[in-house]
């Protein structure tokens, strides 16, 4: 299998501190990886160096095949779309409607209004979302803007999907929906799945790899088996983990 | 210079060039301007606005017409005295309230929505989408600013011209040929078409300033207030000096 996401020796610092120490690890094309580690150890800040609204202070980047060192702006811009991504506390235009917001990646792409309005209905379909392309996302639940959230994220059908705090905010009915969903979608499309979560417990049943990252390190890299193993003779894992596993 | 100055000014350019790059690709039909955005802004720049300005111009005329009906019954030199009032205020008064107005309104208004955006991720949420969010921003709002600053410029130079006129020809006997008359004499169609212009350059200044500001915002909310009073006095501060220019040049 090939490599979706890879990452060496990256090193990130914003404000006179570090926020990623010498980061080093590759996601495989088909996983679901799930990133795990307490608040402020520099997981959303990893999820934004891969999209690239963040370019790292050292270290080399490659998503999709793509060396992020060799890509100019512009370059990035377009190559984004190809990659999906959940971000943490929103991100939904509060001026659009549900539809309006769904289309925004297809706008970028410039396909014509009717069939991006078809592709904005079925995928509120999939989630189970009819009925919300009229509404704005202030009269929305905060489960279901997470599930919009990841409508808009699916629609370009991404090769790469970015989820930063999964499941957060949601009921146990809509964390089996989506479960299924993503499933569905890595099963008939081998899409990559890389996610932040606190809910270990349920995102160790979707994820067949994880990472735990503290302190701007990157204490773990692999299977969810051998976490369990490695953590019990790691003091700094165990620390990290705090019981989850 | 300090290098913040110089990270705004840089930004600003940024923001022209990118605004300029939309309108073209407008033009040249590869892009479309949001409508939606573009009506609301234009509610927003203008209407919203239109009573303010007019209410302002119409208690500035009147203010004039009595102080120069008092001069006149001292110095009677109606010619004279008309022709040097109607010049200040076609030239210099008109533009300026229209600039601060469209900079405690527009400005304030579109330095709050990038940093309200800013602060939500919905910024962030157009950069993944591969949008750039001047489409949602600064684009259609400087569009509005551009256009609705000429129209209240010339609704401004006429509601108070209006006024002073019709004061001094029920007060002073002083009647509206007359009163055009001196203004058509010290008036030349450049004088008002630097008056149009002005608040149109304005424009441009206010929106730079307000995104400027406006993506400064950290993840504070207090931030987006600051972001809010510093377009307000960097946007005053901007147009005094973009006028004093306008009156060196002249």
């Amino acid at each position: 299998m090939s490599s979706v996401v890879e990452f060496e020796n990256v090193f990130q610092h914003a404000n006179g501190r570090s926020i990623l120490k010498g980061i080093s690890f590759s996601i495989r094309q088909g996983e679901s990886f799930a990133l795990l580690g307490p608040n402020g150890a520099g997981k959303t800040m990893l999820l934004r160096l891969i999209i690239g609204l963040d370019r790292p202070s050292a270290g080399r980047i490659v998503v999709l095949g793509q060396d992020y060192d060799r890509l100019t702006a512009a370059e990035l811009s377009r190559f984004r779309p190809s990659l999906g991504m959940v971000l943490q506390g929103g991100a939904l235009l509060n001026g659009l409607t549900v539809a309006e917001n769904l289309m925004l990646p297809l706008r970028a792409s410039g396909q014509p209004v009717d069939s991006m309005w078809r592709k904005a209905r079925l995928i509120l379909t999939q989630l189970r979302l009819d009925g919300l392309e009229n509404l704005h996302p202030h009269e929305l639940s905060g489960g279901v803007l997470r599930k919009v959230e990841l409508a808009r994220a699916l629609i370009q059908k991404p090769k790469l999907l970015l989820w930063d705090e999964l499941l957060d905010g949601l009921d146990p009915a809509s964390v089996i929906e989506i479960e299924d969903h993503l499933a569905r979608e890595k099963r008939t499309r081998d899409m990559t799945v890389l996610f932040t979560t606190h809910q270990t417990s349920g995102a160790l049943q979707v994820a067949n790899r994880v990472g735990v990252l503290d302190n701007g390190k990157l204490l773990f890299a692999g299977a969810v088996g051998e976490l369990s193993r490695i953590g019990d003779g790691d003091p700094d894992l165990k620390y990290a983990l705090k019981g989850w596993v | 210079m300090s290098i913040r100055l110089l990270e705004n000014i840089g930004l600003g350019l940024f923001v022209l060039r990118d605004c300029s790059r939309l309108y073209g690709d407008i033009l040249l039909g590869r892009n479309r301007l949001d409508l939606k955005s573009f009506v609301d802004d234009l509610r927003e720049t203008g209407l919203s606005i239109l009573f303010g300005v007019t209410l302002v111009a119409v208690i500035v005329g009147l203010i004039v017409g009595k102080e120069t009906e008092n001069i006149l019954s001292t110095l009677n030199i109606p010619g004279l005295l008309i022709g040097t009032i109607g010049f200040a205020i076609v030239t210099e008064f008109a533009p300026l309230l229209v600039g601060l107005f469209v900079a405690g309104r527009s400005g304030v208004a579109l330095a709050v929505r990038i940093g309200s955006m800013v602060l939500n991720h919905e910024v962030d949420g157009l950069v993944v989408c591969g949008i750039n969010p001047i489409q949602y921003t600064v684009g259609p709002m400087l569009l509005a600013m551009l256009l609705m600053s000429f129209g209240l410029a010339v609704w401004t130079d006429l509601i108070v011209v209006g006024v002073t006129a019709t004061w001094l020809w029920f007060n002073a006997g002083i009647s509206w040929s007359f009163f055009l008359d001196s203004l058509k004499s010290v008036l030349e169609l450049t004088d008002v078409l630097i008056s149009v212009a002005k608040p149109i350059v304005f424009s441009v200044f206010i929106a730079l300033i307000a995104a400027v500001n406006g993506s400064r915002v950290s993840r504070r909310v207090e931030a987006v207030s600051r972001a809010a009073t510093r377009t307000m006095v960097n946007a005053i501060a901007a147009i005094l000096l973009i006028n004093l220019l306008f009156v060196l040049l002249n």
